[in-house]
Formats: structure tokens, sequence, C-alpha cells
């Protein structure tokens, strides 16, 4: 049975910000299954995977383009902070920057 | 709605900000210009300065990346007025947006994300583009995205899912080349078939690109030249379709307009080629468009 549009749209969005990638993602979304979140087949079930990339390369690549988006206003906005190599901000502040995003300070 | 219902446009560029100076100031020899309807969604400054001075001179198109005609979320009534103003003001030849969603649950990804190519899909994204055209007041044109995964439960092909939500939708479709090559790349499909499989009277508009190589995948980054590949495929399009717009577009490493100019010459040598095949009169390069404001009423 295929799962509903809003249902798919949903876990997607959750997978590609989550703070450290889709594997953390997707283990939170373990927790879920039986509130009727992601289907008890996994993400395989939902996104095909082949030799190439498997279901999580391929959400993966969403979920780095969101955050190199996202790092990219950054750099813009504040580029003395977020100015540094991107490759070292992917390492070390993945979660802080998705943090800044979604959880901005109201202060 | 058929492609006759539009203007014929010819060969143009997507209208980016490195190259606003040089537009206003020198008026390139191109047939027109596609915008980014969001880049001129504000009440003032420079980028309206330099749209106006540009549709003094061009025929444009708008096209938007926020329309999100896949989401589940309501469709985004402000955004759609702000649409339907701007488009008052400018006259746009069309108004195009993507067959995607971009976000859910008010929240967007700032992405165009595909859809699973179901019936289900087909209902709900055939019922919001009708309430956008009947918002708008015009058809509009959807265009194939490229995507990087593809879903379990869809049921059909992109090209049967793209066409059937044209047909019942009544809209036109806006063919992404560069996406169609790039999505079969990535899932392993025939991208003739695409092409082959596209409903003639609806396809209104090209989009040319160039990609970036990551092995296991292509991403459409818009930020290299228009690949050998491509421009066969596009060449099969025009022998497919006819008289059909197009635009060359570059969004990232964006060169000088020159380069870009060069290539819309490339997409009119090669529809002349094909016309000359069928005995037709060649496109010419139009200094005064019928639709440019010297020629509105």
């Amino acid at each position: 049975m295929s799962l509903p549009l809003k249902q798919l749209q949903s876990i997607l969005y959750r997978l590609i910000t989550a703070a450290s990638g889709v594997a953390e993602g997707l283990a939170a979304e373990k927790r879920l299954v039986a509130e009727g979140g992601m289907p008890a087949g996994g993400l395989d079930a939902l996104v095909l995977g082949d030799d190439r990339l498997s279901a999580e390369d391929r959400v993966d690549i969403y979920a780095n383009m969101y955050f190199y988006r996202l790092l990219d206003v950054l750099k813009e906005d504040f580029p003395a902070t977020f100015g540094c190599s991107a490759t070292t901000i992917f390492i070390i502040s993945r979660p802080a920057i998705c943090s800044i995003i979604h959880r901005p300070s109201r202060r | 709605m058929k492609r006759a219902d539009f203007p014929s446009l010819g060969f143009g560029v997507g209208l980016r900000q490195p190259h606003y100076k040089l537009v206003v100031e020198t008026y390139p020899k191109v047939d027109w210009f596609e915008v980014i309807s969001e880049n001129f969604m504000v009440e003032g400054g420079r980028a309206l300065e330099v749209l106006e001075a540009v549709r003094e001179h061009y025929p444009i198109a708008m096209h938007g990346v926020s329309m999100s005609l896949g989401s589940t979320d309501q469709l985004n009534r402000n955004y759609l007025r702000q649409i339907g103003d701007l488009a008052r003001r400018f006259e746009p030849a069309w108004i195009s947006d993507h067959l995607c969603w971009t976000g859910v649950g008010g929240r967007n990804l700032h992405d165009l994300l595909p859809l699973p190519y179901t019936e289900e899909a087909i209902c709900h994204v055939v019922a919001r583009i009708r309430q956008v055209q009947d918002a708008l007041e015009r058809p509009i044109l959807i265009e194939n995205v490229s995507s990087y995964m593809a879903f379990a439960d869809s049921t059909m092909t992109e090209w049967e899912f793209i066409s059937a939500i044209a047909e019942e939708a009544d809209c036109g479709i806006l063919l992404d080349i560069n996406n169609i090559f790039v999505s079969a790349f990535n899932h392993r499909f025939d991208a003739n078939h695409y092409i082959d499989a596209m409903p003639v009277e609806r396809v209104v508009q090209y989009h040319l690109a160039g990609h970036s190589d990551h092995g296991t995948h292509l991403l459409d980054t818009h930020d290299h030249p228009i690949r050998e590949e491509v421009w066969a495929l596009y060449e099969r399009a025009a022998r497919r379709f006819g008289n059909v717009a197009a635009i060359v577009e570059w969004d990232d490493n964006i060169p000088e307009f020159a380069v870009l100019a060069e290539s819309t010459e490339r997409a009119r040598t090669i529809f002349n080629k094909v016309k000359v095949e069928h005995h037709e009169p060649p496109a010419e390069a139009t200094a005064k468009h019928p639709l440019s404001a010297d020629h509105r009423s």
C-alpha cells in the first residue's frame, strides 16, 4: 500500500533537515514507526536505491544541498564567522548551523 | 491550451544579476529574457529598475521557483497575488514554475523535490495547477526537474506523469533538456524516450543548461557549459517539436554574457538546420519582437 503524499513529504523533510545528516534522521524515524511515521520497511520501502547509490545516499544528496544552501546564506550575511573552508564547517558545525536556522536565538 | 496560444519568442537568456549592467547599457542581440519571478517581488530598487529597462526592449517570461505545485501544504495565496501583480505590471509572455514540491508543514527546503509518479500525485497537482491558473487568469507552464531519488510507489514513468498532468490541467510544458539528461543518467532511463513521449502541442519552452558530474550521479548545477549530449538531445527535441522558444541559463560561476549569447546562437543554428531539412524559412534574430514594449498597445 502506498504512503499518502503528505506523509512521504513529511518524512523526507525530517530526513533532509536532520541536524547530523540522513543517518541520524533515519535513527529518529525508527522511533516513529509505531506512530505512523516511517513505514516498517524503512527508507528502502520509499526510495529506490541501486548499485551506484543506496536510498540513503540519494536522500543524502538533497540533505547536503540543503546544508550548503544554508551555509551560502550564512556566509553572505556573516562572512567573518562562516567564511572558512566549507569542508571544515561541514565536519565541525553542521548541527550548529542547522540549529541556527531551525532554532534561532530570540534575544 | 496549445503552443499556438503563446507567442513565439525565439532564443533568449536567463537574466541574472551579474549581467544587469551590461544588458541595460548595451541591449545585446538576443530575442528575449526569462526572469526569476522571486528576484523582482520587491517594493522597489535596482532590480525593478533593471526589469523596467529590459522590458522596454525585449519580451520576457516569468519563471518561478516557489509555487510548490506538488506540496501538500495549502497554496500560498500571498505568493500568487505577488506573481499576479508582477505579471500585470510587466506583461510576460507566460509564467512558469516547476513540477515539484519545495517544502511541507509551512517549512521551506529551498529545493525542487520530485514527486512519486502516482495517480494520487496527478490528482493533487492537477487541482493545484487549476487553482493557480484561475488565480493568475492564464495557463501556466510546468517544468520537469532534475532528480536524484525515485520512489518505490511510482506506477508510471516521469514522462507519462508530466504528460498526464499537462493534459488534465490544460497547461503548457517547459521542457528542460538538461534536466532530462541528468535524470536519465541518475535513474537509468533513455532520455530519447522522454523527448519522444512529450505531447507536441504542449511544449512551449526549453531550458538549456550545464551540469556537474559526480561519478555516481549528475547534479543540475547550472555552472558548466552545456554538454554535447544535451545539445544532441536538444536537436532531437527541435526535430520533434518545431518552433519552441529556448533560453540558456547559468546560475553559478556565471561567465561573460557573450558566452551565453553564443549558446543561444548555437540553439538557433541547430533549430534552423532542422527547419531547412523540413523546407521551412530559418528563424532570424529579432531586434524588435511583437511583444516588446515598442509594439505593445
